[in-house]
């Protein structure tokens, strides 16, 4: 009985709130059914929708719903159709819809549209909004801004592309220099940073010529701004020190940035000078560095890891940078840096010459070497930059004053070394752009004037290769002055045919050189053979037409500049000299092809003419260094250099799997061959002669990548396997040489935990040299490297670095610890920071390096164990 | 704009002699950045409803994006200053995706750029609608609410039964009426309905990139998604291509700035 009382009092309760169901078909007038009708069914009385369906390709519907009403609305809307409303019973039931079409539309609308404030490109980010209290320098707030990214080196990444200008107030006070101004300049002064999207540099090619970089400007709170920096560190063993001053002034129509940083412990701080945007003349590629080094003292080459390691230093920075605006939109801008600095070597190399197929010689050096740098640079600069106009002109100086000492001792006893390299440089670059018709034709033009006067004084001069040994008791000096002017001028413009896109280049290059040179000693005299009084001239003419192809995934480009070369070259003392002509047509074809979506393919193809260089041609002997002597006295060098590369890749990111592999091929053909003639003990003389020989490279080269998401963890496994042969004649015997390097890597990157990361990196590189068909010991060298990440807390950082170095030719082992903890502290936000390098006070490092013909084992003294500690504040 | 608009939807979308077309548009304001939501956001969605039967959703941006690729391939422009182009649109673009809904199939067919390579992939009956009694006047139309959970967000919607489409922006649909306005709880993300108009016959055609589209499951795309937010460069660096400047496990290590996804599972 019970049972059933409360079957009756679910089955009430069931009824009261029962779904109702409604369903049936909706059609048209001709019986066709309906799909995608909306069937809403709303309360009666209120405007409440209870449940609502969708007719389906056959027409039908089903609603459920539940309610306690009597009756409900049923609706069916469709569009081009008469909407159909009717009221229903509350009971499940079925209903069919014949809808009418209906010439009804829906009315069109539009709200009016707010005014969208236009600022062009420009994004402006308020510097209070994203300050917090650990941010002391302007570069700290940077760093966060959305879109921005900042590199370890201070370059400025903005969506990942880096930025073309930095201006402080609209005005490019650094030409690119910028990680002096961004680590420096208070956040305190600065209001907003702006960022300017598709930044053309020209105005003149602002609507014309698209720019996908971005562009920085700093503005700053106050008209009259003065700010800047100031860190002190000082360390244990010895008395170290690390200091930087920068003030800054900034006004309207001037501004202004100085200065001046010393350290001794192991940092190269030059690299804030380091230029970080590209130039303006000519595809932006930055002036490279042409000093020629004709002289130096053997040198101990430096270990490859950080320079806190083991560079003993002595140096000190000053830069000024001033900017001036004259009337007429043109800028007026002085910039000049000097560095002084003095570093040490110490250690000794053991060389190991390979003279024939069963000979070698063994020469054992130890060295002190002290480097002093004195360098001057400056750049004038002459800018206007309109709508209208576009011209830029910089006068450019370099002067360095570095000499070097070296003290050696070797089988044969001591010898000094002293080393004079100055170098003196002024160029100027000038930049036009033209409007002709429609089109902009762009006017490059680069001339200098360079002078390098160096001084080798090796005393006992008895090692001296080549010449008498007991007549040179006391010293032998050798002199180089070369005086170079040379000038680059060039027409550019661009055209577009369908498909085919067409860059045009016309242009000339004249170096005009000149060469003098002697070995002079007090108690000796040497003969014209010894000397050297070159005279060089080069002239450059040339064409070059690029084309471009694409189509689809196809995408050819082909390169095909035509040159004329003329070269005249004399020696009246020697009475030797040479002059040639020759046209080259060096193609180059590129093909990529993109198979689907996960494999593509490269191939490229190019050939290219070489001409000796000053450097390569002379016909009288240069003492390079205390053991090496030089001439060349031969035509001048030809090379035809043809390369073939081919790869493929693959890529799948959804399995996060990535790889490649690539094969290249390079064949050149010389007309020269060096003779090298090794005494005993390790002097050297080098002399070229014609004949035509080729050098043949081959490499190959594989990677593999996957991450593996559960663990957070990246691995990566990479090789390369290379072989290079070349032609030499050594002690009168014409040798091919092959160097074969294979050299596997493994890294593994994971960041398990948010304030946990570990970075493991091995690296193996393994190289062979076979002479005349002998192969010569394997060397093998292995480098570990485990970097422990910790965070515990947002203002504080610790990190442990490891590092292991074993090689098998000296059965050499060394473990490197450093670690690092950090602390920003109170309200005036200064930083305290300890840095503990090399823990285990490692004293020296033993490398092993490949030369042609040579192996050579460098032991370098490193820094010993060293505690530094660094405050930093604002001014 | 308008007229480069117009001219892109031609461009975009292939004419065909049938019934009604419409076009919607949306404004979106948004927060783009996880840590600052502070900082909004705006682009505009267009909702195009072919024939009442399905319907493509992109915004302005992408179309643009999208058109350029193709006038690149077709029309060949100069590659290098279309790139140009092409960035600083893509640059403006946060929803880089291109929506297809299916009324009759109740799904949607996703297309997404995401890092160097391009995904698709199909959701079905996703959204779960309850309707609740409010009603709210929005540009002169009675709306009602309606509520939903999607992909790890709450969302209040209004719809307005006047304009008989169940259709929305982004990939919300299947209320009995087009939504008028919709934003979740937490107030990133807010489409509104800003024009309604008609438009002549079209068809929808597929984004330029579509071809090379990996098809994964959303779930899959989700993982990726977050991935590549959290670790930028690491698909970049995986894939073999160098970083030559500065320290490479720091850039390829987290971000600190973090998208703020809608769909955030």
């Amino acid at each position: 009985m019970r049972c059933i009382a409360i079957f009756i009092f679910l089955n009430t309760s069931l009824s009261s709130f029962s779904q109702t169901i409604v369903r049936g078909l909706v059609k048209d007038k001709n019986q066709n059914p309906i799909s995608n009708a909306i069937l809403t069914i709303t309360e009666s009385s209120k405007n409440t929708f209870l449940n609502y369906g969708f007719s389906d390709k056959q027409g039908r519907y089903e609603i459920k719903f539940s309610s306690l009403a009597d009756s409900v609305t049923l609706e069916v809307r469709l569009l081009g159709y008469s909407p159909v409303t009717g009221k229903i019973t509350n009971e499940t039931q079925v209903v069919n819809f014949n809808l009418q079409e209906s010439v009804f539309e829906l009315k069109e609308f539009k709200v009016k549209p707010e005014p969208i404030k236009k600022n062009g490109d420009t994004l402006s980010y308020s510097v209070s909004a994203f300050k917090n209290k650990n941010d002391r320098v302007i570069a700290d707030i940077i760093r966060k801004l959305p879109g921005i990214e900042v590199e370890p080196n201070g370059r400025i990444l903005y969506q990942g592309e880096p930025i073309n200008k930095y201006y402080i107030e609209g005005m490019d006070l650094l030409e690119g220099r910028y990680k002096i101004a961004n680590d420096n300049l208070n956040a305190e002064a600065v209001t907003d940073i702006e960022v300017i999207e598709n930044h053309q540099p020209i105005r003149m090619l602002d609507s014309l010529v698209l720019s996908n970089k971005a562009a920085l400007n700093i503005k700053l709170k106050k008209n009259i701004t003065t700010t800047g920096q100031l860190s002190l560190a000082t360390g244990l063993p010895a008395a170290l020190w690390d200091v930087n001053l920068t003030p800054m002034l900034f006004t309207k129509k001037k501004q202004f940035l100085g200065s001046y940083q010393t350290n001794n412990i192991g940092k190269n701080n030059t690299s804030q000078l380091m230029r970080l945007t590209p130039g303006i003349y000519k595809d932006g590629l930055p002036t490279p560095e042409n000093k020629q080094d004709w002289l130096g003292i053997q040198q101990l080459s430096n270990p490859s890891f950080k320079s806190l390691r083991w560079l003993d230093n002595n140096s000190h920075l000053a830069s000024i940078n001033i900017l001036k605006t004259l009337k007429k939109d043109t800028e007026l801008r002085l910039i000049a840096d000097y560095s002084n600095d003095t570093q040490i070597q110490q250690g000794y190399t053991q060389t190991l010459f390979f003279t024939s197929k069963e000979d070698s010689i063994r020469l054992t050096e130890s060295k002190y070497n002290k480097l002093h740098f004195n360098n001057l640079k400056s750049d004038l600069t002459l800018q206007k930059n309109t709508k209208k106009k576009y011209f830029k002109n910089s006068l450019k100086s370099k002067a360095y004053w570095d000499n070097q000492t070296g003290l050696i001792t070797n089988n044969n006893g001591d010898f000094t070394q002293l080393l004079e390299n100055p170098f003196f440089n002024i160029s100027n670059d000038y930049k036009n752009l033209l409007r002709i018709g429609k089109s902009i034709v762009t006017l490059n033009s680069r001339t200098g004037f360079e002078k390098t006067p160096q001084s080798l004084t090796v005393s006992p001069g008895s090692f001296t290769p080549l010449i008498s040994k007991d007549s040179l008791k006391n010293t032998i000096r050798q002199e180089v002055i070369q005086t170079s002017f040379f000038t680059d001028n060039s027409l550019q413009w661009l055209k577009r045919v369908k498909r085919i896109s067409i860059g045009t280049e016309i242009g000339f290059i004249v170096e005009k050189q000149k060469l003098e040179s002697a070995i002079t000693s007090p108690s000796e005299s040497f003969g014209n053979v010894y000397t050297n009084q070159l005279n060089w001239l080069n002239q450059k003419y040339y064409v070059n037409l690029q084309s471009r192809y694409r189509k689809g995934g196809l995408n050819v480009s082909l390169e095909t500049p035509v040159h004329f070369y003329s070269f005249q070259i004399k020696d009246k003392v020697l009475n030797k000299g040479e002059s040639l002509e020759k046209i080259t047509f060096e193609p180059a074809l590129n093909i990529n092809y993109q198979l689907n979506q996960f494999w593509a393919t490269y191939l490229s193809s190019g050939s290219k003419n070489g001409f000796g260089d000053l450097n390569q041609m002379y016909y009288g002997y240069i003492l390079t260094s205390y053991r090496d002597i030089n001439r060349s006295d031969a035509p001048l060098l030809q090379t035809l250099t043809l390369t073939n590369s081919v790869g493929i890749s693959y890529k799948n990111p959804v399995n996060s799997t990535f790889g490649s592999l690539n094969f290249s091929n390079s064949k050149r053909r010389n007309n020269l061959i060096f003779e090298n003639h090794l005494n005993e003990d390790g002097g050297s003389q080098r002399d070229a002669i014609e004949k035509v020989n080729y050098n043949n490279n081959n490499s190959l080269g594989g990677r593999l990548a996957k991450y593996f998401r559960t663990i957070k963890t990246t691995l990566t496994l990479s090789a390369s396997l290379s072989s290079q042969e070349s032609v030499q004649i050594i002690n009168n015997e014409l040798s091919r040489i092959n160097l074969r390097t294979f050299t596997p890597n493994f890294l593994l990157s994971s960041q398990p935990l948010s304030w946990f990361g570990v970075d493991y990196g091995y690296k193996l590189s393994c190289f062979k040299n076979i002479i005349i068909g002998v192969p010569r010991q394997k060397i093998i060298q292995q480098n570990h490297e485990l970097k422990l990440n910790i965070n515990p807390k947002d203002n504080t950082y610790f990190a442990i670095i490891n590092e292991l170095y074993n090689n098998n030719f000296t059965h050499y082992e060394s473990v490197f610890t450093d670690l690092i903890c950090r602390q920003t502290v109170g309200k005036k936000k200064v930083d305290l920071e300890l840095n503990w390098t090399n823990i285990f006070n490692v004293k020296s490092l033993l490398a092993v390096n490949s030369g042609t013909f040579s192996y050579i084992e460098t032991f370098y003294r490193l820094r010993p164990a060293q505690l530094t500690f660094k405050v930093r504040f604002s001014l | 704009m308008k007229s480069i608009i117009f001219v892109l939807l031609f461009i975009f979308i292939h004419f065909e002699s049938s019934s009604q077309n419409y076009q919607v548009t949306y404004d979106i304001t948004f927060s783009p950045n996880s840590n600052n939501l502070n900082y909004r956001s705006k682009e505009k969605g267009l909702l195009i409803i072919s024939n009442n039967r399905e319907s493509v959703f992109v915004t302005e941006n992408f179309l643009i994006v999208d058109s350029l690729l193709i006038q690149m391939d077709e029309k060949d422009l100069d590659p290098y200053s279309e790139l140009d182009n092409f960035r600083k649109t893509s640059s403006k673009n946060f929803f880089k995706t291109y929506i297809k809904k299916d009324y009759e199939k109740k799904g949607t067919e996703t297309f997404q750029l995401l890092g160097i390579s391009q995904y698709k992939y199909d959701q079905n009956n996703y959204l779960k609608w309850d309707l609740h009694s409010d009603t709210l006047k929005l540009n002169n139309m009675i709306c009602h609410k309606a509520t939903t959970k999607y992909a790890g967000r709450q969302y209040v919607a209004w719809f307005t039964t006047e304009i008989p489409i169940p259709d929305g922006p982004f990939k919300f649909y299947g209320l009995p009426g087009m939504i008028v306005k919709i934003s979740d709880t937490e107030n990133h993300f807010n489409f509104e309905l800003v024009s309604f108009e008609k438009v002549v016959k079209i068809k929808i055609s597929r984004p330029y990139l579509y071809n090379e589209a990996i098809e994964v499951s959303q779930k899959e795309f989700i993982k990726l998604q977050n991935e590549t937010i959290l670790t930028p460069l690491k698909q970049i660096t995986d894939a073999g291509m160098v970083i030559t400047s500065g320290d490479i496990s720091k850039s390829t290590g987290p971000r600190k700035q973090k998208t703020n996804f809608i769909e955030r599972e």
